[in-house]
């Protein structure tokens, strides 16, 4: 839903897409003002985890001014200056370390000191992606932006799951003066599948029927498969039981694909069979290849941001289908810098791939997003 | 799945994005105009009420309001996945990979 701008304040209304929200308004340092924030439930106003999201975004910027109404259904937001640094924040167990993880890689670029970020909290979340998800498929699209690694860094020390979590992991970010403009359009095949299982506070098996599955339904397509099992004890193990799994799909072009699936919440009264958990992510996976595109789904919005605040030239990107999420982020990019993407839609490939007509219609839409960067500097960086 | 449908019939995705911002101010209010039109004439036999299209994105854009936020693909719903295995499917993505058959 579009924005009413009333005196320079971007106002909104629900508690759908505050992160988004959040986050572009500290980039741009417009405020902005949500009104009804879950004013119609039972339980109103903001939750937990979106507080402390708040409290999140406090600590890495300098001045942010944040007004909250009594019955928490609106909120006023004026952003400060990103300073970064060192933090240490324990994150809210609703939600996964990636909720806030996503952010904190959304701004590291821009802070003024290199972040170094200590994160507490559920590390494998249905919601969210996963730390290894951030980790093996969205860095590596910062590193196309920047370059030059220079302590780009995220470690998971330990594993957590919900209800209780007790995960922990740090991550290190370096900081740019501006991002480089972005051509990628070519994203290759398929050539190793690699994957992660996890197995918290269950037995050491699970992780081994796990991958036993994933890794027969990628044999099918490819002979370089391999998982590795983490089997995690004492504290390393987080607070509550579960097991899960992460796939990686690395072409030759250097694009990441990554699915994962991780065992019901202990207690809910379900129960996940590792076998069909293993199936399932293998074929999430498989979804996913065939969507396609230069980056994995979940990160699209965060290319498109990076692709906006580049330098002032022309950034061209193409993608698999849309996510309505990152439709959503596109929209609200418009909204806070005026950045418009020129969006096409690729007709059908003229690849090999597609010889008879049966396969052109069922291969996955891909799109073409063009930008041309506004150019957004980091004051707080010097020039050397 | 309903997603992949939408946009197939859409030719122009940048209307499917920015819709709603192009247009800009001016049809908004026209829009609301023909609301309050709308009211007076679709009565059912002077008890019910026929649901109007802009009442019915002004119903989803409700609905939309307090959702939960999720920057997965299939945010909310389970995905129903194809069984990739199969071969029928297999054939779509296998050249997808580096072991995939080439023309050349």
């Amino acid at each position: 839903m579009p924005a009413i701008l009333h005196n320079d304040v971007l106002l909104y209304k629900g508690s759908n897409l505050f992160r988004q929200r959040l986050l572009l308004s500290t980039l741009s340092g417009r405020a902005i003002k949500i009104e009804e924030i879950r004013s119609t439930h039972d339980d109103p106003g903001l939750r937990e985890y979106e507080v402390n999201l708040i409290r999140l975004l406090d600590k890495i910027t300098n001045g942010s001014r944040v007004e909250l109404s009594e019955t928490g259904t609106s909120l006023y937001f004026q952003p400060g200056i990103l300073v970064g640094g060192q933090i240490n924040h324990s994150c809210c167990t609703q939600r996964g370390i990636g909720y806030y993880l996503e952010v904190l890689l959304a701004l590291g670029p821009f802070c003024k000191e290199p972040l170094n970020a200590v994160l507490q909290g559920v590390t494998h979340h249905d919601l969210d992606v996963s730390v290894d998800k951030i980790k093996s498929a969205a860095l590596p699209i910062l590193l196309k932006f920047i370059l030059v690694d220079d302590g780009l860094e995220l470690k998971v020390v330990r594993r957590g799951a919900p209800p209780l979590g007790g995960g922990e992991i740090v991550f290190k970010c370096p900081v740019r003066r501006h991002l480089r403009p972005l051509q990628w359009s070519k994203w290759g095949l398929v050539k190793r599948i690699r994957g992660v299982v996890y197995a918290l506070r269950v037995s050491p098996t699970m992780a081994n029927r796990v991958v036993e599955t994933a890794k027969g339904v990628m044999l099918n397509f490819l002979p370089d498969v391999y998982i590795n099992t983490d089997q995690c004890r004492g504290p390393n193990a987080g607070k509550s039981p579960a097991f899960g799994i992460s796939l990686l799909a690395e072409t030759n072009d250097k694009t990441f694909y990554c699915a994962e699936s991780k065992s019901v919440e202990a207690g809910t009264g379900d129960a996940t069979l590792p076998e069909d958990l293993g199936r399932e992510c293998a074929l999430k996976l498989l979804d996913e290849i065939h969507r396609g595109g230069a980056v994995d789904s979940a990160f699209q919005w965060i290319l498109a941001l990076w692709m906006a605040l580049g330098q002032k030239d022309v950034s061209e990107c193409i993608v698999g289908p849309l996510s309505d999420y990152t439709i959503k982020f596109l929209q609200h990019l418009k909204e806070f810098f005026g950045v418009m993407f020129k969006l096409e839609v690729l007709s059908s490939d003229d690849d090999e791939m597609s010889s008879d007509d049966e396969e052109k219609t069922s291969s996955a839409q891909k799109v073409k997003m063009t930008c041309i960067g506004i150019g957004y500097v980091n004051i707080s960086k010097r020039t050397l | 799945m309903a997603y992949f449908e939408r946009q197939k019939t859409s030719k122009n995705i940048m209307k499917l994005v920015y819709g709603d911002f192009e247009i800009g101010n001016k049809t908004k209010q026209t829009k609301e105009r023909e609301d309050t039109d709308d009211s007076d004439d679709e009565e059912i036999g002077g008890l019910f009420k026929k649901v109007t299209s802009s009442q019915k994105k002004k119903h989803m854009e409700k609905e939309q309001l307090d959702h939960d936020e999720c920057s997965f693909f299939y945010s909310l719903d389970k995905p129903n996945l194809r069984d990739w295995t199969k071969d029928t499917y297999k054939q779509i993505i296998i050249n997808n990979f580096v072991t995939g058959k080439r023309s050349a």
